[in-house]
């Protein structure tokens, strides 16, 4: 028993140590995409996705050279993609830690892959020009301007686009009433800032006030939507995941609110609460359910982007499909690093490459990149535009499926001294 | 000494210093000399991780000398860190002030909330404090979100890179530097705190406090001082954390965190401040490890088996050693101490 | 006015699972003395449970219910004889930190079976319109009240009339004079583990016909710690009259307050705000014995 015990001491021992030892010489010519990921934690579900997607489109172009099926340029022939990624667990200790490996193994990309490590990690990002691609947004890109880029719109851009969308549908001659529904959690407040009640006035509305639902309801939200009813609100606009708005739209069912219900109300929430997911659990039950800046459903193949990611799927994970939306994401983050890449290497050999090229010359450049519709506009970065879409797509869940009702350009509602 | 086999102490002094021989000494300064020189030849990514882990020592001293020797179990630590690391923070963002002052400054309000919180347990003990502590950890954190004017609330708040005279420390060497002499001089200081009569009293606080109290001891001011001097730990280490980041979110003090810092102590050893820092050490290599074990487990199986490797690993551990090896790392390591010192006329246990 | 008698009302039924929660958690408390940090991770469990077994299975909800039981004793065995019969005995500090650890491995666990993902079933739970006077009584928490109801009844006149549940009793009372009266203590723990893994489980089903089943689920454990506080430890009709109080004043006081505060979310730190002021002024709670050592 005691030779046993000292015998898995010293391999727990001797592991811990391994670890922490550098890697071996690597291969030439070759680069390196990825990032790290949160596979543990609230986001580890879009984690997951994500990197699914950004190792078949890494496999992908690896293979063909080419960067998408609607797109003509080629990545360089000689040139080996590695997709490199690490688990932070949404620790931001871990994420530094990873942050400096995979830099130290030279790196030139990076990724965000929530609030907590965004906060963490971008100052540093910055200072060492690592340009990365964003899956969090939120308004402490934008002060000062950074080298992480999303490529969903900050919340408070995606509730005016909801607010542009209903007033431009808005039929009666009476001022329409709007009242935040929101997460009462720091996501869902952030946009309770006194600029976008501004918009809201000036557009025309008028604004009633707040009501919150926690993150995660433990009971549906009754007294809420019934002080919303009181009130006599039009449009209810907030930010929350989908465990937040199921349940309430469930609920504003059943007390026969909705935009055919009795009492004609609509709700509509920022990009985390996707209509695709939301019509695929709620189905019929979800009408009239609005969702801005959100992904498309993965079997709406009219798309070229949703057709590409079914395409890279069928190839290089029969039986394994990823059936989440953010695969999408990951699809758009790999274009995203590869494409920063490839610019750069058009006017930077690759033995000369360095970080500070790949975000300058890579990122600040991505002008047009199409996505094949995947993200609401082809996306464009530049030096202080850290927002890669310029316009957001609004979706409404019309019997059981998501439907594209409009477009409107981006607000820029959060400005910052 | 030279006629003597072994160690034997010919003074009281001598018998009470905590480096007795030669070897001992000798030992000290490799070690520093070894530490000290580490950014030499250690890349970006050790430095980040023994940052990290000097950052976790001080952290798990501070509940070492609260929970391992005064016995007030303390589920709140990372609310506590927070708090130091907020309030000089707010003192180096908002205020200007420079960042040898505002760290001193947070340890001191991260004390003070220690006080504040450790109230309770002049009343109750056990589950009961436990309770109270978690409930700090989250009364805290809402509070700062709540004072979103002074704190940027969960936006987080910009702090300048610290500086101490001239010097920015700026390179990950620098601030190296910082952490690794503020944990040797924890270190020192948690060994002789708790030598000191106030160390005595924790321990006899924790041993049994009934008896404690009628020795002569006053509960309600060791307790109280355990608190403050385990927050004032925990507001340091908050401090050098912020600061690091060059920036304050409440994500870098989650509740889980608090829990690892208990986790850390129970698998080093309580009680022992070797224990703490080996604990520490440990638990953050096993992070470590996991982190370059996932990726490989991801490819052979799925990413879900990557993600619950890093939580059922740990909780595994927790588990492991405390039906084990309760006694930790430290007691461990003695044992392999003495068999070493008896070699060859050691016996298996 | 209608605005404060909805809120009492959604509160009350919220309440009652709160006190559903907190009595697996009790019941642990009275037998063994162990503090069971996990029991929020029961209810998350119990939460993808209810979506594998209504769903991926499209059993039926009595059928879903059954498996879902029957999940739980084989869990609440497991988790009794491998992780805290080893521990008997041992300071209160290793039990709790073990049911912590034990609190990780069940939601790792999830992550490896589950994905850690969002599984939501609605419309697969019965739908109940209530309505009194301008009120509208939320229907999942109407099924809530009524499984709690039921559940916590059949848990009563368990620990009443049926044998072991006397034992458990008993062995609340006093561990030595049931050992020497021959009932086996390790039965008691185990049944006590398994009571609490089963009303977990049933509490995660119904709450995830609310918002879905998902990690935040877990959540739930730390309100039933204040919900326990403020019972009293020990006592099984304190946490059922100290869940109620304690969803109606949580409901209460987010829907007043939340709107004046500008970092909100009071509705999550409101139980540990009751539970600091309970454990400086009341620490034995509501109705819990006065046996707490004050020194």
């Amino acid at each position: 028993m005691a030779k046993i015990r000292w015998l898995v001491v010293s391999v727990i021992m001797i592991l811990m140590t391994l670890s922490v030892l550098p890697d071996g010489a690597e291969a030439q010519k070759k680069l390196y995409v990825g990032g790290t990921q949160s596979l543990t934690g609230p986001f580890a579900e879009d984690s997951a996705a994500v990197l699914a997607a950004i190792e078949d489109y890494v496999k992908y172009v690896n293979e063909t050279k080419n960067l998408g099926p609607w797109r003509k340029e080629k990545f360089p022939a000689d040139i080996t993609l590695e997709v490199l990624w690490r688990d932070d667990e949404l620790k931001p200790a871990k994420a530094l830690s990873i942050y400096e490996e995979l830099k130290a193994k030279g790196m030139m990309v990076a990724r965000i892959s929530g609030s907590p490590i965004a906060l963490a990690l971008k100052d540093k990002m910055w200072e060492d020009r690592m340009g990365a691609t964003s899956m969090a947004t939120g308004p402490y890109y934008l002060s000062p301007p950074q080298s992480c880029f999303t490529y969903y719109p900050i919340y408070t851009d995606s509730l005016a686009a909801i607010a542009d969308w209903f007033k431009a549908n808005w039929k009666e001659t009476r001022k329409p009433k709007v009242a935040y529904l929101t997460a009462d959690n720091a996501m869902g407040r952030s946009i309770e800032i006194p600029e976008m009640k501004a918009y809201l006035e000036k557009v025309g509305y008028e604004f009633v006030g707040t009501q919150y639902v926690p993150l995660v309801p433990t009971s549906p939200p009754t007294t809420q939507l019934t002080w919303l009813k009181e009130k006599g609100v039009d449009l209810a606009v907030g930010v929350m995941i989908n465990p937040g708005a199921q349940p309430t739209v469930k609920e504003m069912v059943r007390l026969g609110m909705g935009p055919y219900q009795p009492y004609k109300m609509t709700f509509g929430t920022g990009a985390p609460g996707h209509a695709a997911v939301f019509a695929e659990a709620m189905g019929e039950l979800g009408d009239g359910y609005v969702c801005a800046g959100s992904f498309r459903p993965m079997d709406d193949l009219a798309i070229p982007g949703i057709k590409f990611c079914r395409d890279l799927q069928d190839k290089y994970r029969p039986g394994k499909r990823v059936t989440h939306i953010m695969y999408q994401a990951g699809i758009l983050e790999g274009m995203i690093q590869v494409e920063a890449l490839r610019l750069a290497m058009n006017e930077v050999p690759f033995e000369k490459l360095t970080r500070r090229d790949v975000l300058e010359k890579g990122f600040f450049k991505i002008k047009n990149l199409e996505t094949g519709k995947i993200s609401s506009t082809p996306l464009t970065y530049g030096e202080g535009d850290i927002e890669g879409v310029d316009q957001i797509r609004i979706d409404q869940v019309q019997k059981g499926k998501v439907v594209e009702v409009g477009l409107t350009p981006l607000r820029h509602i959060f400005t910052r001294k | 000494m030279g006629s003597h086999f072994g160690a034997v102490q010919e003074s009281y002094a001598q018998d009470l210093a905590i480096f007795r021989t030669k070897l001992h000494w000798g030992a000290l300064f490799a070690f520093l000399l070894f530490l000290f020189t580490c950014p030499l030849f250690f890349s970006d990514r050790m430095l980040t991780i023994m940052t990290m882990i000097g950052i976790a020592v001080i952290s798990v001293h501070g509940l070492n000398i609260l929970t391992g020797y005064c016995g007030q179990i303390s589920i709140g630590h990372a609310g506590f860190m927070a708090v130091g690391g907020y309030a000089s923070a707010i003192l180096c963002a908002k205020l200007g002030f420079p960042f040898w002052i505002a760290l001193p400054c947070g340890a001191l309000t991260a004390g003070i909330a220690g006080l504040i919180f450790g109230l309770p347990s002049l009343k109750i003990k056990g589950f009961y404090l436990i309770m109270a502590t978690i409930a700090a950890q989250f009364i805290i954190i809402w509070t700062i979100i709540q004072l979103r004017s002074i704190t940027g609330g969960p936006d987080g708040l910009s702090v300048p890179k610290p500086a101490i005279g001239s010097i920015v420390l700026s390179s990950k060497a620098n601030y190296f530097y910082l952490v690794m002499a503020f944990t040797c001089l924890a270190t020192l200081l948690a060994k002789n705190i708790v030598r000191t009569r106030t160390g005595r009293a924790f321990i006899a606080i924790r041993d049994n406090d009934l008896a404690a109290e009628v020795m002569g001891i006053s509960l309600w001011s060791y307790k109280l001082q355990a608190f403050f001097i385990g927050c004032v730990y925990a507001g340091v280490a908050g401090s050098l954390l912020i600061h690091y980041y060059s920036f304050a979110s409440i994500d870098q003090f989650p509740f889980m965190d608090s829990v690892w810092y208990l986790g850390m102590l129970i698998v080093g050893g309580m009680g022992s401040t070797t224990g703490a820092i080996m604990g520490a050490v440990a638990l953050r290599l096993l992070d470590e490890l996991i982190t370059m074990v996932g990726p490989i487990l991801s490819a052979a199986v799925a990413p879900q088996a990557a993600a619950s490797l890093a939580l059922i690993s740990h909780g595994l551990i927790i588990i492991i050693f405390l039906i084990f090896e309760p006694r930790g790392l430290h007691h461990r390591w003695e044992m392999i101490k003495a068999y070493f010192r008896l070699w060859p006329f050691s016996h298996e246990e | 006015m209608t605005f404060f008698l909805q809120l009492v009302v959604t509160g009350f039924a919220l309440g009652m699972i709160y006190a559903l929660i907190a009595l697996g958690f009790v019941i642990i408390l009275k037998c063994s003395e162990a503090f069971n940090i996990a029991q929020g991770h029961f209810v998350l469990i119990g939460g993808y449970l209810g979506y594998t077994f209504l769903v991926t299975f499209g059993l039926p909800i009595w059928g879903t219910l059954l498996m879902a039981i029957l999940t739980a004793i084989i869990m609440g065995l497991l988790i009794e004889r491998l992780i805290l019969r080893p521990l008997v005995g041992q300071p209160v500090l290793a039990v709790i930190m073990v049911t912590i650890a034990l609190a990780t491995v069940l939601g790792g666990l999830a992550t490896l079976i589950w994905g850690a993902e969002y599984k939501a079933y609605h419309g697969l739970l019965p739908t109940i319109n209530l309505q009194i006077g301008s009120i509208s009584v939320p229907s999942e928490s109407l099924i809530g009240l009524i499984v709690s109801i039921v559940t916590v009844a059949i848990l009563m006149l368990f620990l009443r009339y049926t044998k072991i549940g006397l034992a458990m009793r008993a062995t609340a009372e006093d561990l030595q004079v049931v050992q020497s009266v021959g009932i086996k203590a390790t039965t008691v723990y185990a049944v006590s583990w398994v009571i609490a893994s089963i009303v977990g489980v049933i509490g995660g089903i119904l709450l995830g016909g609310v918002s879905g089943a998902n990690m935040e689920l877990a959540e739930i454990g730390l309100k039933a710690f204040a919900v326990v506080l403020l019972g009293g430890v020990n006592s099984i009709g304190g946490a059922i009259v100290a869940g109620i109080i304690l969803g109606m004043l949580e409901n209460v006081a987010a829907g007043y307050l939340d709107p004046l505060l500008p970092g909100g979310g009071l509705a999550k730190v409101f139980p540990f705000i009751v539970m600091i002021i309970v454990l400086i002024f009341r620490p034995y709670g509501l109705f819990g014995l006065v046996r707490i050592e004050r020194i």
